[in-house]
């Protein structure tokens, strides 16, 4: 009898260290680190998660330089001055976590500049940098007014609920606007849109 | 006796079932990064598992968006009748091979139904972008 809860113990001992991946429930100390936008992290249903965030910068940066409106710009790189993207949904976060990726992608692709001195609602995403430029401006007897922006970004990210029986789908719309300041039309509306759909929360897809 | 079988043939279940929850990645690229042609030579690497007999990269077209930026599709085609759940991920590589690190390395679902051939497309971001990796791997679920 007592070789025999031995062994059991050692089998439950063994099923428990083995190879499977992480389960939720009832096992402790299983922190680990994941890389950017893993397919091994969370998707929830209430919120937009990294990977949710990431893969709507691509498709819309993706359907920007598709349709070669940044290309028109009589003069290259354009500055695109970065307006206000709304966050229409239930949850609160920074879309920077959205702009943040997709203006390092622009810069890259060298049909761009992106200004950080001005911003919406006389904002300025870099006040320092914004203040130091008037400075010099108004010591510089020989100031020469520098371009401006020729292009403009702004949308918003709106979220959708349906629920069917215990079953809910999330609709996240990624929603941007790019607008030729000088003529005050928007040359590309992107468009992206993430859903999700189960009865609750997972680890991985 | 036929305790201590029946013990050693459930231990050797659990501990296989376990094991083999592996979830390979299958790779397709370019063959020579430099090759600009409209449908450019392939290179496949297999790794092992089911994936590779499920799924076929019919082939490779590339052009140019945005006057500068590499553009490319990968044309998949499900060999099975049943649908595939998949995740794709497309890393873009310089002509040294070094990766550019670049918000398209996210993995992407994908539905496949069976027999049926999808495009997947994604251009660069930057304009010194010439080859890529396209990885394929079974969804969880």
């Amino acid at each position: 009898m007592k070789n025999r809860t031995s062994i059991i113990f050692f089998t439950i001992l063994i099923f428990l260290s083995s190879c499977n991946e992480r389960r939720p429930i009832g096992r402790a100390a299983d922190a680990r680190y994941i890389e950017d936008s893993s397919e091994k992290g969370l998707v929830n249903l209430d919120k937009i998660n990294s990977q949710d965030f990431t893969r709507a910068a691509q498709s819309l940066l993706q359907d920007l330089f598709s349709t070669g409106a940044l290309a028109k710009a009589p003069n290259q790189p354009a500055i695109l001055h970065i307006g206000e993207i709304r966050n229409d949904t239930q949850t609160y976060f920074d879309t920077d976590l959205l702009l943040q990726g997709m203006k390092r992608d622009l810069l890259s692709s060298n049909r761009v500049r992106i200004s950080t001195t001005e911003g919406p609602g006389e904002t300025a995403s870099d006040q320092y940098a914004k203040e130091a430029r008037a400075n010099i401006n108004s010591k510089d007897p020989f100031f020469i007014k520098t371009p401006r922006p020729y292009f403009s970004l702004s949308g918003k990210i709106i979220e959708e609920t349906s629920r069917v029986d215990k079953v809910t789908q999330k609709d996240f719309y990624f929603m941007l606007t790019l607008t030729e300041i000088q003529s005050g039309t928007g040359v590309w509306f992107g468009r992206e849109l993430i859903t999700k759909q189960g009865r609750r929360g997972a680890i991985g897809f | 006796m036929i305790f201590y079988l029946r013990f050693i043939c459930l231990f050797i279940a659990l501990v296989f079932c376990n094991c083999t929850q592996t979830n390979p990645v299958y790779q397709a690229s370019k063959k020579s990064a430099s090759d600009s042609s409209l449908m450019p030579e392939l290179k496949r690497v297999f790794m092992n598992g089911s994936l590779e007999k499920d799924i076929e990269v019919i082939s490779i077209n590339q052009d140019v968006a945005n006057e500068d930026l590499l553009k490319i599709q990968v044309n998949l085609k499900n060999l099975t009748k049943k649908p595939l759940s998949l995740n794709y991920k497309i890393e873009w590589m310089n002509i040294d091979g070094l990766v550019i690190n670049d918000s398209s390395a996210v993995w992407i679902p994908l539905y496949i139904r069976g027999g049926e051939i999808v495009a997947v497309q994604s251009i660069a971001s930057a304009p010194n972008a010439k080859n890529f990796w396209l990885k394929l791997q079974r969804a969880k679920r």
